[in-house]
């Protein structure tokens, strides 16, 4: 592989996951505004908003140093995470450095990112909200962890580019539709929408782990979190729908861009009809999906 | 070896001038003195050992004619990276104990140090010798001197009763050693582990029972003391009682000797063979009750010590699953097998460092506050930042983030274990059986870092909370060997080609079959390494210098971008929405976290109540004997006292 | 020889000595005494033993029964173990009592004349002495009777009621045995013609079971085994230092000590003989472990846990005949570690009860504050009883565990001698933690009686020896080894 095609490849990722989620943010609050009867923001409006964010006035209520490192360290660790995923070609540009458990631990990071914000700022709010975060994160990790081992069970690598590849080449089987279906009906809890938006409830915890942030750091956990949505839409896309791939790659962009584009006005649809769960249900509904997906990995052992 | 027997004397030496010295600052200094200079030279031994790749024997006394047994000390590379996990944590212990015993002032250090430091010996003891006699010595003194710390606050109930938990458990296992050791002495009429290994291939090529039985009395023995549950029920009771440097040590290295113990029986001594599969499926799955209900349980604990005491159950378990999958698998796929094996030896390694780490971050709590209950103290990280940075890293590190020394270990437990699905001569159970281990593993590793979040959240982060001195300020020598500590974690974790090149040789020397070459498994280099489960096909890769560049570059344009920015800052206070409230009033303890996980896995059977699947009310077990057995122990009263009075009778007769 | 004679007269002298003087001076007198025996034993011990095997000493030869009979003296390695045994932990015993028989003992307060305690405590040495070096049964029998009655006048030394009851239990008791081992001598007279240790194996197959069960059945009642065993708890009574001496390394090990010198003598005893030895032992060794749970009487468990070690060291002998060298030396390694850990253990208790007046489990508690010493010495003392590694107890358990699975026929009695071991370190370590830890009870913190010098300076010497029994040990066991 060549250091400039993978540079090249690594600079397509990041921009797709970092720099136009905020476009993808905007499309999300249009459709819900139309849903709701609203004329709705702009579709650049996340964009003006992250940037009068960055030069707003930043409060700051503990001198703990974590809580100045950490929002940044949420979109750092974001970026890492776009470049294990394929968009331009069937292998992701960083798949040399790290396979799957590397993603799930980064994704990990993210959170813990964040929750390292919530309670270095000091407040019971944030603290609740924290909690919440961790417990979705840990009911909900498993789904995923479960359906990318189906698929390495079944491609005999750990490596997310011989995964996509292996699913790309020898088609859909039992096993994979099933883990495909189980990453979907996770999907909400995966990015943090709702019904699933437990740990940053408005109307019950004021927005909990953000309530202290300000200026520069909320507009970075803000950008983080549409970097995620991307981001984990972008997983489903490309590693569990990875059709239709060509052999250029612009065309493949423009493919991933439209396909993420439909997972994310599904995602929205859900997001605008549903009222959100409580947190112990969100818990029962992981862990149920946890169990069932399960058999997808019986069924990968059977060689379906 | 001459270097070996300098670290034993200063060891003793030191044990018996510390009993005599009641002043805790010279006692201190002197421990500090004499185990720096033994691990100095366990470091020199052990890089002797790894560099060269060679083994040291020396017989020191035979006890022929009694019994075929003889002080055979003899160091592979096996033995050397356990040593050099002893000397590391030991110095670190001694280092912080130092100035931590003030926190103690109504105890005097002659009940402390001797028996540290003898602590210290028995562990070197145990890892040099090949002879199963003493080894079973050193085993024995081992828990004798452990328990003797335990019971360091001798007027603390809870100590007392885990100390004596502890001592009867662990001694009962020992007997099943003992038990092990004379029968297969009846075999091979010697004790020395090359003669026991041609009885053990000897009795299970011809009595398979016997075999297992055996085999089974090892694995009690070790797992028990590993704190194996359901074996290791005492472990939680236990560890938190003694000083947090000594819990350290207890954490950080003894229960890990017992993972040496199992390993270097189960490779080096036990023949390769049907009965190691078997066994090495056993050991992977109590592994995994371990993991999952050891870890679990820790989430619904309040206080620090007794928290990471369950963590250490819970470790242990990843350890064995990893062994256990390189036992099972080693005869029919060696890369996998030796995966496996390196990836629990790693986390052994790395357990050692990041668990003594944690305990003495929660002695450093303890010492500044008085207490290492969560729901007490909180924002200590404004009073000690430096012990703060330790604890996060080691919390990272257990739970296996990236770029810290768990990730890597618990990367290839994870992946050989589900790799099995690959291995085409194993049965479709078992299989899946392994399958479901790594992802219970997967899923652990989550609640590990769930609970450790809960650690560091309560006890750094929030309004500073339970400092009882403020002039008792941490020391340099109580935070300097968590530096060390958590230095190591990382640098551990950045540059695996060293560990894992090391953990190669011990695997490799103490197996007595050729195994697939160090780079045909893992091709390294400075930056990373890619695991290989079959000959020269790259299935895993983990590059941390890589991501860590990429990282810095990242980070450099976005605090680039915030510069640019330049925001004015403001401090203000924090908002509790909109209402006037005193911090203490809107606390969020260490107990509120996760309320609802720990509700969804609390239940109920019978009488006994679990709280996150682990028992809190056993019924007490009451064996009463029959009056009239005890009667029939009495001869006086039903034999003798009537006979008597029978010939009394006659006599007054006559 | 000259020392061993020597080592024989001196007690006897010493107590005839000792009993003119009715105060302390007694006390002083028979410390010296026992020093001396100590000297003589030692040099006796270490100029003769290791050069030679076995060294026998013919004194006197005089007619009797129609032939010639030889009163002479031998010297050993089991000899040497004994009496290193025996005039070691006589003279820690005699020094303990210098401070413990006192007025102001709390316990119990002694009152003057000492005489006659120090009469018979040293008589009991010499006694002793003869016993384990007399060189045939006759000479051992004359001795072993000197012991009952010593026995029987200590435990009964309080005079009040109990304590005469006690005493008379012993004597009839061991003397039930010492009239088996009279019928045993007939026997054996009458069939070979002589009284010598290895004339059994010159004997017919018949009798020669008989005998040795009659001598078994006099060695069982005097080392306290099945069934005659109730009288060793009710001897408690008896003041603690006598105690001591009593299970440590007198009257109880004399019988030990006759099942392994005919083992030594008589190679090729038959399998019943083992069985018989092996079955008694075990049984005791599991009466007593069930008896340990319902003792609340420090002395008590100690003296239930000594009935235990005997028959350790009685399945050791077993194990031996069955054909396990391994295994008989381990019993008779058993007798030194468990000698000194036995008499330290004793010792320790005495001085807790000279200090707080109780030896109940459930009124002390927290010790180890007030009495480091006395904590450090209890708790070496039972680490080496109940054989955790390092400490002496158990090396030689491990060698008769080892022995008893050499053999198909003993893994049986193995398998119950582990789990006795077991089951005696729970309630060893429960008791341990209860009476040394913990919060100080009422009685702990109430005792003023400081402990005096001679107690403390025997209880030290004590630990000292206790720790490194089995290297003194050692030597002489190899030398047994070797030496058939």
């Amino acid at each position: 592989m060549k250091t400039d095609w993978i540079i090249l490849t690594a600079i397509v990722n990041i921009i797709f996951v970092l720099f136009i989620s905020p476009f993808f943010d905007g499309v999300t609050r249009k459709i819900r505004a139309i849903l709701q009867s609203r004329v709705g923001p702009p579709l650049l409006q996340s964009y003006y908003d992250i940037v009068k964010l960055m030069g707003k006035e930043d409060l700051i209520s503990t001198v703990n140093p974590l809580f100045r490192i950490s929002p940044y360290l949420t979109v750092i660790t974001l970026g890492v995470a776009a470049l294990l995923v394929p968009i331009a070609e069937l292998n992701p540009p960083f798949s040399f450095w790290g396979d799957i458990f590397l993603f799930i631990y980064i994704i990990t990071v993210v959170g813990i990112a964040i929750i390292m914000t919530a309670a270095a700022s000091e407040n019971p709010f944030a603290y609740v909200g924290a909690s919440r975060k961790i417990m979705l994160h840990l009911s909900v990790e498993p789904i995923l962890a479960i359906a990318l081992i189906t698929g390495a069970i079944n491609a005999g690598s750990f490596k997310i580019g011989e995964i996509v590849t292996w699913y790309y080449q020898n088609g859909p089987n039992l096993s994979m539709i099933l883990a495909t279906v189980c990453v979907f009906l996770a999907l909400q809890a995966l990015i943090g929408k709702i019904p699933f938006d437990i740990s940053e409830a408005e109307q019950e915890i004021a927005e909990g782990v953000l309530i202290e942030l300000s200026g520069p750091k909320y507009a970075c956990i803000k950008w983080a979190n549409m970097s995620k949505q991307v981001l984990i839409c972008l997983v489903f896309a490309q590693i569990f729908i990875p059709w239709t791939m060509t052999s250029n790659f612009l065309i493949n962009i423009i493919i991933a861009f439209f396909k993420v584009a439909v997972i994310i006005l599904i995602s929205t649809l859900i997001e605008a009809l549903n009222p959100r769960l409580r947190i112990d249900q969100a818990l029962k509904y992981n862990l149920t999906l946890a169990g069932f997906s399960l058999t997808s990995i019986f069924l990968a052992l059977l060689g379906v | 070896m001459v270097y070996l027997y300098i670290s034993f004397l200063a060891l003793l030496s030191g044990a018996l001038i510390t009993s005599f010295i009641r002043n805790k600052f010279v006692s201190g200094f002197i421990n500090f003195l004499l185990t720096a200079l033994s691990s100095v030279c366990l470091i020199y031994v052990c890089a002797d050992i790894f560099i060269e790749n060679k083994t040291l024997e020396d017989k020191l006394l035979s006890l022929t004619p009694l019994l075929n047994s003889s002080f055979l000390i003899s160091l592979d590379a096996l033995s050397a990276l356990f040593l050099l996990i002893i000397a590391i944590v030991s110095f670190c212990v001694s280092v912080f104990s130092w100035k931590y015993l003030n926190a103690y002032e109504k105890h005097s250090p002659t009940k402390f140090y001797p028996s540290l430091m003898l602590l210290f010996l028995s562990c070197i003891g145990l890892v040099s010798v090949k002879d199963l006699l003493f080894f079973i010595i050193f085993w024995e003194f081992m828990t004798l001197t452990s328990w003797y710390i335990v019971v360091f606050d001798k007027e603390k109930k809870e100590a007392l009763k885990g100390g004596l938990q502890y001592f009867i458990t662990t001694h009962v296992a020992a007997v099943f050693l003992i038990l092990a050791a004379v029968i297969l002495y009846s075999y091979s009429k010697d004790f020395s582990f090359y003669e026991i290994k041609k009885a053990l291939q000897f009795i299970v090529e011809n009595n398979s029972v016997l075999a297992h039985f055996v085999l089974f009395c090892i694995f009690i023995a070790f797992v028990t003391k590993a704190g194996i549950l359901p074996f290791g029920f005492w472990l939680p009771n236990t560890y938190p009682q003694p000083p947090s440097s000594a819990s350290s040590f207890f954490g950080g290295v003894m229960s890990k000797l017992a993972v040496y113990a199992l390993v270097r029986f189960f490779l080096s001594v036990v023949p390769l063979s049907f009965h190691t599969q078997v066994w090495g499926f056993i050991v992977a799955t109590f592994g995994v009750i371990s993991i999952f209900v050891g870890t679990l349980a820790a989430l619904a604990q309040d206080e620090a010590k007794r928290l990471m005491s369950f963590h250490a159950i819970g470790q242990v378990g990843y350890m064995l699953l990893g062994i256990g999958v390189g036992l099972y698998f080693i005869n029919i796929n060696p890369f996998l097998g030796l995966v496996a094996l390196i990836g629990g030896l790693f986390h052994v390694f790395n357990n050692a460092i990041y668990k003594s780490l944690l305990f003495l971050n929660a002695g450093a709590i303890f010492y500044k506050t008085g207490t290492t209950d969560l729901n007490k103290v909180s924002g200590l990280l404004k009073v000690m930042p430096a012990v703060a940075v330790t604890a996060i890293v080691g919390s990272l590190s257990i739970a296996g983030v990236p770029p810290f020394n768990g990730f890597l270990s618990k990367l290839l437990i994870f992946e050989s274990s589900i790799w099995a699905s690959q291995v085409n001569e194993c049965n479709f159970i078992v299989k899946f059986a392994f399958i479901i281990f790594g992802i219970i593993s997967v899923f652990i590793s989550a609640i590990t870092l769930a609970s450790f979040l809960k650690f560091v959240n309560s006890a750094f982060m929030g309004k500073l909370r339970g400092v009882i001195d403020d002039k008792r300020d941490v020391p340099f020598s109580i935070s300097f060997p968590q530096m060390i500590l958590a230095i190591v974690c990382l640098l551990a974790g950045v540059l695996p080609f060293i560990p894992l090149k090391i953990i190669y040789l011990a695997v490799s020397s103490s197996l007595d079959i050729s195994v697939p070459a160090f780079s045909t498994v893992f091709s390294t280099n400075f930056a990373g390494v890619s695991i290989t489960f079959s000959e020269g096909i790259s299935t895993g890769a983990w590059f941390p210098i890589y991501v860590m560049i990429f990282v810095l570059i990242l980070s450099l344009i976005i605090l680039g971008f915030e510069k640019y920015a330049k925001s004015p800052k403001r401090e203000v206070e924090t908002w509790y929405g909109g209402k006037e409230h005193l911090p203490e009033e809107v606390v969020y303890t260490g107990h509120s976290f996760y309320q609802p996980f720990k509700k969804m896995l609390s239940f109920k059977i019978g009488s006994i109540k679990f709280v996150a699947f682990y028992p809190v009310n056993l019924p007490s077990i009451k064996i009463s004997l029959p009056y009239f057995f005890i009667k029939l122990l009495h001869p006086d009263l039903w034999l003798y006292y009537p006979l008597a009075k029978k010939i009394e009778n006659f006599i007054d007769f006559l | 020889m000259d020392f061993l004679l020597l080592t024989l007269i001196m007690p006897f002298t010493g107590a005839l000595i000792s009993y003119f003087f009715k105060d302390k001076n007694s006390g002083i007198f028979a410390v010296f005494f026992a020093l001396i025996t100590l000297c003589f034993s030692m040099l006796n011990v270490f100029s003769e033993v290791f050069y030679f095997p076995k060294v026998t000493y013919n004194l006197i030869s005089f007619n009797w029964l129609n032939s010639d009979f030889v009163f002479s003296l031998q010297n050993d390695a089991l000899t040497s173990i004994m009496l290193i045994l025996i005039t070691v932990i006589g003279f820690f015993v005699v020094l303990y009592s210098y401070g413990y028989m006192s007025p102001k003992n709390a316990d119990h307060p002694f009152h003057e004349p000492y005489g006659s305690y120090y009469f018979l405590i040293l008589l009991f040495i010499g006694a002793m002495v003869g016993i384990v070096s007399a060189t045939n049964l006759l000479q051992v029998f004359f001795f072993w009777e000197i012991t009952t009655l010593c026995s029987w006048a200590l435990i009964s030394y309080t005079k009040d009621q109990t304590a005469t009851f006690s005493g008379l239990k012993a004597f009839i008791m061991t003397h039930i045995g010492g009239i088996c081992f009279l019928i045993a001598l007939a026997m054996l007279y009458t069939q070979s013609k002589s009284f010598d240790f290895s004339a059994i194996s010159s004997l017919p197959q018949s009798s020669k079971f008989i005998v040795f069960a009659l001598l078994f059945f006099a060695a069982s009642a005097k080392s306290a085994q099945v069934p005659l065993f109730t009288w060793l708890p009710d001897a408690m009574v008896a003041p603690t230092p006598v105690s001591a001496y009593l299970h440590a390394a007198a009257m109880v090990k004399a019988g030990v000590y006759l099942v392994a010198r005919l083992y030594l003598s008589n190679p090729d005893l038959s399998n019943y003989c083992a069985v018989l030895v092996g079955v008694v032992s075990v049984l005791t060794m599991i009466i007593s472990v069930i008896l340990y749970y319902f003792q609340y009487d420090l002395k008590k468990i100690l003296a239930y846990s000594t009935i235990g070690h005997l028959g350790y060291i009685l399945l050791g002998v077993s194990i031996g005949i069955f054909g396990s060298k391994t295994g008989a030396m381990g019993g008779i390694f058993h007798i030194i570690n468990h000698g000194f850990a036995k008499g330290l253990l004793f010792l320790s208790v005495g001085a807790i009860a000279y200090a707080t007046g109780s030896k109940s489990i459930q009124e002390l508690g927290g010790l180890s504050s007030k009495f480091p010493l006395l904590s450090a010495c209890f708790l070496v003392g039972m680490f080496s009883i109940v054989g955790v590694p390092p400490f002496s107890g158990f090396w030689s358990k491990f060698m008769i565990f080892t022995g008893a699975f050499e053999n198909i026929n003993t893994v049986v009695f193995g398998v119950i001698a582990i789990l006795e071991s077991i089951l005696a370190f729970c309630w060893y370590i429960f008791i341990g933690q209860k009476v040394f830890f913990g919060t100080p009870t009422q009685k702990v913190v109430l005792a003023k009686n400081e402990i005096p010098f001679s107690i403390k300076l025997s209880l030290i010497s004590l630990l000292i020896l206790s720790l490194v029994s089995p290297l003194i040990g050692y030597p002489f066991v190899k030398a047994l080894f070797g030496g058939f």
